[in-house]
């Protein structure tokens, strides 16, 4: 009879699986596709939009006039805007869109696109950008893009840079900003006999590449897949390079070694304490000042090169955009809302006050070219997002892993690369 | 207590006592000391927002400030949260731990077919790591309806196998015979239950009563994961949707101060009744 | 040695022939005897008198007789709730495993190739070594210290109030808190490095080496248990009748021999407890990593539940990390209930 208690907890999983599985998670597809001109009055229903703290303060403050100035054009329709928290927001969104009970329209980043496009839960938004498609920057679309179709609207774009500490300049005696590696690598003496460091490297897991490896192996002239996608391309002549520069950036000394093993907070980063001369991506708008380095101390350089054959200006900026969940049931609502949000004026208004950057050429320069930020915009055309795919996530969570190893223990770069690339080809053949 | 003893084993054993009391104090200290260093980071680095942290003088500062929990709390209706997350662990604490009381007797002094199969299922769902049951259970909770409501909330943390194992093994130490008298005196079941053997349990009632309290009131995911609407977030839900990506360990510390200091106060309140409890417990 | 300490009797002896009472026979249970039941199931008192339906009556009595029909209301609630969110969600989960689940809804059969995957990855048997390092280190630590601080906090001194109510405090902390306050402790430039180089012994690469980062991982992690277990292993000392440790010491036995035939035994059931909770607690480390480490340095700190998480919620595979938490869930049993046997029942 204790078979019984055995058939019993099988029938409470299978019922529950079974009920996971029957009702789908309300996918319906609303009639055709989503088209951005409809008469405002026609439509109705409530849209629910997913965002994030992407202001340092009150981001669901700076929501409401423009959920109010929408809900005038549009009377019939009703905006909630829900402000999640950074923090485990891929568990609540896949939890929910697994329990059919997401938003209509959510924030997302070109790394989440893949995961979630593939699995069926966003909606194709080509038709929303289909008529004024040449004001976006193509870089923009493209890092929203899976599949040759277009999975999110860009709201945002971010820029990473050369930056530079004024005051610790001065005090090592550096009166130049560098712009290769070798020059950067030059400063390197004095700035560690006056007891700085010349740069930081964040080495831990789960810091994504996209900030700290990729941009040099980029700047080396490198590139993460192949062009085809099929075949990691990282072990390169120019990831050897640029993984050598990293191990003589531990081995002498010029970085600080906590950052190495753990991701800093504003205020344990060296940086923000003063003790670090050049930060080579980094972003004027996630600057925090401190006390000990206020921002009138950093100076905005152009990315930097390799400096070797087939070296390239090139750096990091990421692209957040707005994209409408397949299993919403105001799809046409969302996606009025959707356009009117990224619309010129409207995405004028938000980046400007977020310290990002447009992904419309229309909307002009945002930023005085006076201001810090204003001299990063400039950088723009220098940045890239990468090329993202299905296993982008799992062969940069591989990766870090590896480049720490080699980093921390001084292993051969040619070695670890390999091994690593190995491990990305088996990755990449499993899910082809 | 001690029945006639020679008077040199007496002075032996005083002896023995008063060294041991003199030895304990070292190490009950020096772990008092390293037990509390953590707390004592926590609050002075939420004071030190807007300056880079250093040592030794960040935990040793002469300028505190108190932004950080302006900037922890800006925006936010914390005293919303507060009350939800009140709800959220006191409903559940009451709940907890009658079902588990009332089941840990009937394990502890009954007998009934598959007790040990039954018992050791409960168990073995603890082994099972959260991140499997996350989504079924979100879904189960969808298909009841219960999604952003408070008994969505409250009703899957019920069952909570921990206090059922706890109550169990101290139910299983009440003596039959209290529970035999009673039933001498013609009382029922239930009356037996409530007013002999529950009152011998309460010590070990009133810690896990704390310790339930606690997991609700410090829970994160299940809230963030049910819950639609900013003014159904929870104290730890609230206070993250708050923070921007990059902010300073400061303001993190504060939020931590905030959701920590509604508990310590709790616990102030409570610990000298559980503790003293335990205490007469031995006595016994 | 007096063999009468260590063979105690644990109360259960009733007496079914008290003065004043009809013994009724205590029978009709369908076999399953269990521990912690020796006569725990004594006979029920009579009825109070009074005009009823004789054969309501009757069935009352054999219910009661039965001790099951109580037994059963008394569990019901516990029990269905138990089943319908805990057990169901759990078999949903683990079921998944045979197969592949993608967030809309959609499911395949897919037999063992998960299973087939997980053991033919590298990364998984680096998990699961990691995860075995870690509770050999975590578990027996943080019983030890926890015994260690009940007993002393047994002794009647002044302030071991206090002393008790301190070593609570970190369990009554959030463990992401936590996690982010010792992630700042144990930096190259944080407190205990600053406090070992003070001292004149070095910096110490607490989470920055492969072979530290599970010892400072299980130091915190007991920091942040001990409190509980020791209040646990506190109220199961101070069960322990006086007269025991004393009959011990009058027939001359010394305190350690008095602590390992008297007391430990005695504390079996409140040690089995705690033992058993941490070994899962300690197989299903996750928070700590999560916050401090992410798994890091390279490989060195990327638990079971961490591979669990990484597969299902970043990289979308469901049914590979569903099958990984079968592995975990098997092992974590057996482990287990080889405890049962090592503690000799679990103790009742």
């Amino acid at each position: 009879m204790r078979l019984r208690y055995a058939a019993a907890l099988l029938a409470a999983g299978t019922l529950a699986l079974v009920a996971a599985c029957s009702s789908g998670n309300g996918i319906s597809s609303s009639g055709g596709a989503i088209s951005s001109s409809t008469d405002p009055n026609s439509l109705s229903g409530t849209v629910t939009m997913w965002i994030y703290p992407i202001a340092p303060t009150g981001e669901a403050a700076d929501w409401k006039p423009r959920v109010a100035a929408f809900e005038k054009l549009y009377p019939h329709v009703k905006v909630n805007v829900v402000v999640q928290p950074w923090a485990n927001r891929d568990e609540q969104l896949e939890t929910a869109i697994a329990g059919g009970k997401g938003p209509d329209v959510v924030y997302l980043i070109p790394d989440q696109i893949p995961n979630y496009a593939n699995s069926g839960s966003l909606e194709n938004v080509g038709s929303l950008v289909s008529s004024d498609k040449s004001d976006f920057y193509p870089n923009a679309l493209n890092a929203l893009t899976y599949n040759g179709s277009l999975y999110g609207v860009p709201l945002l774009m971010q820029a990473t840079t050369l930056l530079a500490n004024k005051n610790v300049m001065k005090a090592a005696g550096i009166t130049q900003i560098p712009t290769t590696w070798s020059q950067m690598l030059a400063d390197g003496p004095a700035l560690k006999a006056k007891g700085f460091y010349l740069t930081e490297y964040d080495a831990a897991p789960d810091q994504t590449l996209n900030e700290t490896f990729y941009p040099l192996l980029w700047q080396a002239g490198g590139q993460v897949l192949s062009a085809n996608g099929k075949q990691a391309a990282f072990n390169s002549s120019a990831g050897v390079t640029a993984l050598g520069f990293l191990q003589t950036l531990v081995k002498d000394g010029y970085v600080p070694k906590d950052p190495l093993t753990v991701d800093p907070t504003p205020d344990t980063d060296p940086i923000n304490q003063g003790k670090v001369a050049f930060v080579m991506t980094g972003d004027v708008a996630s600057l925090t000042p401190t006390a000990q380095v206020p921002l009138s101390a950093w100076a905005v350089g152009k990315p930097l090169s390799s400096g070797t054959s087939g070296g390239k200006v090139i750096s990091y900026g990421t692209v957040g955009g707005l994209s409408i969940l397949s299993q919403s049931q105001n799809k046409a609502a969302a996606a009025a809302w959707v356009s009117w949000v990224t619309s010129t004026a409207q995405i004028k208004s938000y980046d400007s006050t977020h310290d990002y950057f447009s992904p419309r050429k229309s909307v002009g320069t945002l930023f005085s070219p006076s201001t810090l930020i204003g001299q990063e915009e400039e950088m723009l055309p220098y940045v890239t997002q990468g090329s993202i795919n299905l296993d982008s996530r799992q062969i940069i969570s591989d990766l870090a892993a590896k480049l720490q190893g080699a980093i921390l223990n001084d292993t051969n770069p040619q070695q670890a690369l390999n091994s690593a690339a190995t491990e990305t080809n088996q990755l990449l053949s499993r899910s082809s | 207590m001690t029945t006639g003893i020679a008077p040199d084993l007496a002075r032996r054993l005083a002896k023995r006592r008063s060294r041991r009391k003199l030895w304990a104090h070292l190490p009950l200290a020096l772990v008092a000391l390293l037990t509390i260093f953590p707390f004592y980071v926590m609050v002075i680095l939420s004071t030190q927002n807007g300056q880079a942290i250093s040592l030794p003088g960040s935990l040793f500062p002469v300028h505190f400030n108190l932004s950080a929990y302006l900037a922890a709390i800006q925006g936010g209706d914390v005293m919303r949260w507060a009350l939800n997350t009140l709800i959220y662990a006191g409903v559940s604490v009451v709940l907890v731990l009658t079902f588990a009381s009332f089941a840990a007797y009937a394990f502890a002094k009954k007998r009934f077919f598959g007790k040990t199969v039954l018992f050791w299922t409960f168990i073995a769902m603890l082994m099972v790591p959260y991140q499997l049951t996350l989504i079924p259970q979100f879904i189960l909770v969808a298909k009841l309806g219960g999604i952003d409501t408070y008994w969505g909330l409250i009703v899957p943390t019920l069952a909570n196998a921990q206090a059922l194992f706890l109550m169990r093994q101290f139910i299983s130490q009440v003596p039959d015979e209290l529970i035999d008298a009673g039933r001498i005196d013609g009382a029922g079941e239930f009356r037996t239950f409530v007013q002999i053997v529950l009152p011998q349990t309460k010590p070990i009632l009133a810690t896990l009563g704390v310790f339930v309290f606690l997991w609700h009131w410090n829970d994160f995911l299940w809230p963030l994961v049910e819950t639609r609407s900013p003014d159904h977030y929870v104290m730890t839900v609230g206070l993250y949707s708050l923070e921007a990506q990059n902010i300073s360990l400061a303001i993190t510390m504060a939020a931590a101060v905030i959701t920590f200091l509604p508990i310590f106060f709790l616990y102030l309140v409570l610990q000298r009744y559980f503790i003293r409890s335990v205490a007469i417990t031995g006595l016994k | 040695m007096s063999e009468r300490a260590t063979h105690m009797p644990h109360g259960r002896e009733t007496s079914l022939e008290a003065p004043g009472r009809r013994p009724l026979p205590s029978g009709g249970e369908g076999g399953e005897g269990g521990e912690g039941d020796k006569g725990g199931d004594a006979a029920v008192g009579v009825a109070a008198a009074g005009p009823r339906h004789p054969a309501i009556t009757q069935a009352w009595q054999r219910m009661r007789r039965n001790g099951t029909g109580m037994a059963l209301v008394f569990i019901a609630p516990y029990v269905v709730l138990f089943f319908v969110f805990r057990i169901g969600p759990a078999a949903a989960g683990m079921v998944l495993s045979f197969g592949s689940y993608s967030i809309n809804g959609t499911t395949h059969w897919e037999g063992l190739s998960n299973f087939h995957a997980l053991f033919t990855d590298p990364l998984f048997w680096t998990s699961l070594r990691v995860t075995v390092v870690y509770t050999i280190i975590a578990v027996p630590l943080t019983v030890v210290v926890s015994l260690g601080m009940a007993l002393l906090c047994t002794r009647s001194i002044r302030g071991i109030k206090v002393y008790r109510a301190l070593y609570f405090l970190p369990v009554i902390t959030s463990l992401v808190t936590s996690s982010v306050i010792w992630q700042w402790i144990y930096s190259s430039n944080g407190p205990a490095n600053w406090f070992f180089e003070s001292i004149g012994l070095g910096a110490v690469p607490w989470l920055s080496s492969n072979s530290m980062v599970l010892p400072s991982l299980s130091l915190m992690s007991v920091w942040t248990r001990f409190g509980f277990d020791m209040l646990i292993l506190l109220a199961g000392l101070l069960a322990i009748p006086k007269e025991y440790t004393e009959a011990a010491m009058i027939d001359g036995a010394s305190a350690w021999q008095t602590f390992w035939r008297v007391t430990l035994p005695q504390l079996r059931p409140a040690l089995f407890f705690v033992v058993v909770l941490e070994l899962i607690q300690s197989f299903q480390v996750f928070d700590v990593i999560y916050v401090m480490t992410r798994g890091g340095p390279g490989d060195a700190s990327y638990s079971l539940v961490y591979l669990i998480y990484d597969q299902g919620f970043n990289f979308f595979n469901f049914g590979y990390a569903s099958a990984a938490g079968v592995v975990l869930f098997a092992i974590t049993l057996v482990v287990s209930l080889w405890q049962r046997w090592v503690f000799r029942g679990d103790g009742t």
